[in-house]
């Protein structure tokens, strides 16, 4: 789990001295050792967090004499597999470093030896003999890369803030991807809120020669996935065994690791199967929040906990505490991106990161087994919803902002691209084969946008912000082929989502421990946007030069005070607060790093 | 743009983007302006070929029409400005128009007419009048042309008995099946369970599940080999016969060790890590897989089906052949096949003919054109998908 940055000039020299600065803003997820590699024009760091091969896996790695380059960051399960095969092709390495197999794998099966990887991952692989350079990214997209096409090169990184430092003019808002924000949550496919910023896909790959980017190619895709006609003790069979590799690939680990449990199904069957195949107890932790008057999952965990065995740490933060979380956990975010579940994963993160380095967490589980209840909606509500808004067969066609609002909220600039915030939906249904059930196509929708684009930004993102890797083995390709082409109704049964894997995983847990509707985290926004706060917040937010930039005062006004008591327009002053910290820190501070707890209004009065 | 070059190679089809046909144009294309020649690739609106990447030194012309007979005028319209040195065409309807339109326009282009199809089984399936018009085209029209060229000499037998051409005017060209790193470098190992260090042999089935396949007949032979010892079938291809199949494997009984992936873009690595192929059609004209499993060092079995098996595998020098449809021969093949397996650099030299650059030169003689040398390390160039 690392930091990677690197920049292939069209002509001249690498600049040394960006270089060393790029990778100083990502020392967050790389504290433990950072170098770099200049050749010519081409230059890359990295900043490292080692989890294998402490003492020799330090990166750049090098193979055929140095002719090729390696810096990567993420974990490649696979790689004790893959080893022994290239070894049985005459491979010798020099490290025992997971990542060293990217390296022999390239030079022994060329362009196909991205589908040998098994992982989570983002890399930059330099071939000097050829003055190539590969980079390519996860096949879910658990690990992030971003690339910027510039007039003297291509630039890349794990994160903006060290994108940035190779831009040649100060950053800029990207307008569509500002209103994707504020419609979806998140903004998705290549598109980012910096502009000339882009996001490589997941199971994407690019091919950058000479400074200039020569080829883009897909080398894995879930659009390939066939429905599988199996009946229910088959499917559990197979996942059975299914899981055992999985989670006997995903505990590789030459450090300590632990679980985030938050008591859902998910994360249960994981604190199960770790007890299962790992001696010692496992470490895990959960997150309540105290004087709130809905139903905490604390009690829950704990009693799930003490089931297994494990030793659990229960954190109970007052709102305050969480409130003044916010600016770090924007800046950690990097992404521009509204889920309020990063604040509690944040909390999580700082508290597993004094200890640990490596948590398992249960992402994944809701898109690949169909658990979210916007899966089960009924047919007249969803041909309805398509009639309004067609294309996505009914699925994801409302965006936060509704009926007079962009007119009221948005200035001109920004109007135009309200109804292309859609696109990135409507393009995955109708991306998706003939023979997929609607189900399908709704899973398939959220892998490729709110999974990597929001889920898994707050996942790494919150976790590398306390130096910490999280890995989720739901989302190891696999599964997710498996879970994707599980017929209709082994995944959802009546009102009840994810039925599979509750079958499934009642031999692993207490009895009664699975009756329970999904819950979630819960987060009490609301306590923030009123009285104090939101009495500070009329005052400093539409005075905001950012605001003042795209938005007009008076409907920013209108909506500060239709707060307390409407739930949309809380949802959109929290969407407004939060891209004022993150511009007060990208756009005015370049990324600049806020400290671990400030008040947010503080950090925008600053602005 | 009129091309200035005396030597330009024409290259006019209408394929459906994924068959055989396709493949054959993906590779030959790059192959030929490999060799110095300039390449015209016409194209009718809606049908492939499609390449990725157009390799240097070819154009495509659209001839924009949705239809074959629909482009005469403008074939008619480019052979009269563009001269090209040769055109070759494929499939019975693109020869019969392009022999009229060379007609027609009067050019000196040579004309290399080809059908890969082995056409009396094929036209069994179709009606009165397309048995006629195809007959009597291949029959009469065909000898307009400079050269006939099909892929196997089973092929030419048919074609020479079935429509009366003197077998002496049919050229059997092998076509080019596989790239040159096939050859040399390694396949990585399938994600897929079975294909694991540890697990019982795979057999291995490639192709469309439809009836021309005959994945019935193999589904039944694994049954009788799977009594006989632990392995395990993966068919990888899509198509109607899905369901079927599946029901086949649980009546009998071999459900939990068949398994139907579905359509795989890279079937390589799977070839590579199958104990053997098995290959049931009941009729073919380029039996692609064969070549490419022995190419990547894996032992096939094959029905004697019409036409082509045979040839590749040099009548059973390097792979067993049995009779259509027979399961228990097929089964017995298998089984020897798991027990004595010719070794990979055996397989290899009979897929060599099929190597593209060596099939290039093959067609380039039969154009009438000089195959030139091939260059040294086209290999890297071949095929986009093999680098470094």
């Amino acid at each position: 789990m690392c930091g990677i940055t690197g920049m292939y000039m069209k002509k001249g020299f690498a600049d040394r001295k960006q270089l060393v600065e790029s990778a100083r803003t990502l020392s967050h997820r790389g504290p433990d050792h950072t170098d770099s590699y200049i050749d010519g024009p081409f230059g890359m760091a990295h900043t490292r967090l080692s989890i294998i091969d402490l003492s020799g896996g330090d990166q750049p790695l090098f193979a055929r004499n140095g002719e090729l380059v390696l810096i990567a960051n993420g974990e490649i399960y696979n790689f004790i597999e893959l080893r022994r095969d290239l070894e049985q092709l005459g491979h010798r390495f020099s490290t025992q470093s997971d990542s060293e197999v990217i390296l022999h794998a390239y030079m022994a099966y060329g362009k196909d030896f991205l589908q040998t990887l098994n992982g989570m991952f983002a890399f930059a692989l330099y071939d000097k003999t050829n003055q190539r350079l590969i980079l390519a990214r996860d096949r879910l997209g658990i690990k992030p890369l971003f690339l910027a096409q510039l007039t003297n090169g291509v630039a890349f990184a794990s994160e903006f803030k060290a994108l940035m430092r190779f831009f040649d003019s100060a950053p800029e808002i990207d307008p569509a991807g500002l209103v994707e924000y504020l419609q979806n949550q998140f903004c998705s496919e290549r598109k980012t809120i910096l502009k000339g910023c882009e996001r490589l896909l997941p199971g994407e790959a690019v091919c950058i020669e000479k400074g200039t980017l020569r080829e883009r190619w897909q080398y894995w895709s879930p659009l390939t996935v066939e429905p599988e006609a199996m009946d229910g003790p088959e499917a559990h069979e197979t996942f059975d065994r299914l899981m055992e590799t999985v989670m006997h690939e995903h505990m590789r680990s030459d450090v300590p690791f632990g679980l985030f449990l938050s008591g859902g199904v998910d994360s249960s069957i994981l604190l199960a199967l770790l007890c299962r195949f790992k001696d010692e107890p496992i470490r895990t932790f959960s997150v309540g929040f105290s004087g709130t008057t809905l139903t905490s999952e604390l009690p829950q965990a704990e009693k799930l906990a003490r089931h297994f065995g494990s030793r659990h740490t229960s954190i109970r933060p007052d709102a305050e505490a969480i409130f003044n979380c916010l600016p770090y956990s924007v800046w950690a975010a990097d992404e521009l991106m509204r889920d309020y579940a990063s604040l509690p994963t944040a909390l999580l993160a700082e508290a597993a990161g004094k200890e640990l380095k490596v948590v398992f967490s249960g992402e994944g589980g809701d898109e690949v087994f169909a658990g979210y209840r916007r899966y089960r909606t009924s047919r007249l509500e969803r041909w309805f919803k398509g009639v309004t808004a067609p294309g996505t067969g009914g699925f994801r066609t409302r965006g936060a902002l509704r009926g007079r609002w962009p007119h009221r909220l948005l200035k001109p600039d920004l109007l135009p691209f309200v109804t292309a915030a859609r696109t990135p939906f409507v393009n995955a249904w109708k991306a998706t084969p003939s023979d997929w059930s609607d189900l399908q196509r709704m899973q398939y929708v959220d892998l490729v946008t709110a999974l990597p684009d929001n889920l898994l930004v707050k996942l790494d993102r919150m976790l590398m912000g306390w130096s910490l890797e999280g890995r989720v083995p739901f989302l190891d390709h696999r599964v997710v082929e498996f879970g994707l082409g599980l017929p209709d109704h082994l995944k959802v049964s009546g009102n009840q989502g994810k039925s599979f894997l509750r079958h499934w995983a009642a031999k692993h847990l207490p009895a009664g421990h699975l009756g329970g509707p999904k819950r979630g985290f819960y987060v009490p926004i609301r306590e923030w946007t009123t009285g104090r706060y939101l009495t500070t917040l009329a005052d400093v937010l539409p005075r905001h030069p950012a605001i003042r930039n795209w938005f007009r005062t008076e409907g920013v006004k209108e909506l500060l005070a239709k707060c307390p008591s409407s739930v949309p327009a809380t949802r959109l002053v929290w969407a407004l607060l939060q891209f004022v910290i993150w511009y007060q820190l990208f756009i005015v501070g370049h990324g600049q790093r806020p400290p671990v707890k400030a008040d947010p209004l503080e950090v925008i009065a600053g602005g | 743009m009129p091309r200035q070059s005396d030597s330009v190679v024409a290259i006019f089809v209408a394929t459906s983007g994924h068959s055989g046909v396709d493949r054959l144009v993906q590779h030959l294309v790059p192959a030929i302006s490999r060799r110095g020649y300039p390449v015209d690739v016409l194209k009718i609106l809606g049908h492939g070929p499609h390449f990725e990447e157009l390799p240097r030194g070819v154009r495509l012309i659209e001839l924009e029409t949705r239809h074959v007979y629909a482009s005469f005028p403008a074939l008619v319209r480019y052979l009269k400005r563009c001269r090209p040195a040769v055109m070759m065409t494929d499939k019975d309807r693109v020869n019969r128009t392009a022999i009229l339109a060379r007609a027609w326009s009067r050019a000196a282009t040579r004309l290399v007419v080809s059908s890969g199809t082995t056409i009396s089984i094929d036209l069994a399936h179709r009606g009165p009048f397309e048995r006629l018009l195809q007959r009597s085209s291949m029959g009469k029209l065909y000898r307009l042309a400079d050269n006939i060229i099909v892929p196997s000499r089973g092929v030419a037998e048919d074609m020479a008995a079935y429509t009366g051409l003197p077998i002496g005017r049919i050229e059997v060209v092998l076509c080019p099946v596989v790239p040159e790193a096939l050859f040399n470098q390694p396949q990585p190992r399938p994600d897929h369970p079975w294909f694991q260090p540890g697990e019982p042999p795979v057999i291995l089935g490639v192709g469309e599940l439809g009836p021309r396949k005959d994945f019935t007949t193999l589904v039944r032979a694994f049954a009788i080999v799977r009594k006989q010892r632990p392995c395990r079938l993966v068919i990888i291809g899509r198509g109607k016969l899905h369901d079927e199949l599946i029901t086949l494997a649980n009546e009998l009984g071999v459900n939990r060790d068949v398994d139907l992936t579905g359509f795989k873009p890279t079937p390589y690595r799977f070839m590579a890590h199958a104990a053997v192929l098995a290959f049931t059609s009941l009729w073919e004209g380029n039996p692609f897989v064969l070549p490419e499993a022995l190419a990547v060092g894996t032992p096939v079995v094959a029905t004697d089906c019409p036409s082509g098996p045979r040839e590749v595998l040099q009548n059973g020098r390097y792979g067993h052949l049995v009779a259509v449809g027979d399961v228990k021969a097929l089964a017995e093949s298998i089984l020897k096949t798991l027990q004595a397996p010719l070794s990979a650099d055996t397989l290899r030299e009979a897929a060599r003919p099929y190597a593209i650059e060596c099939s290039t030169t093959a067609y380039l003689k039969a154009m009438g054109l000089d195959p030139r040398e091939p260059p040294a390390v086209s290999f890297q160039k071949e095929k986009s998908n093999m680098w470094p």
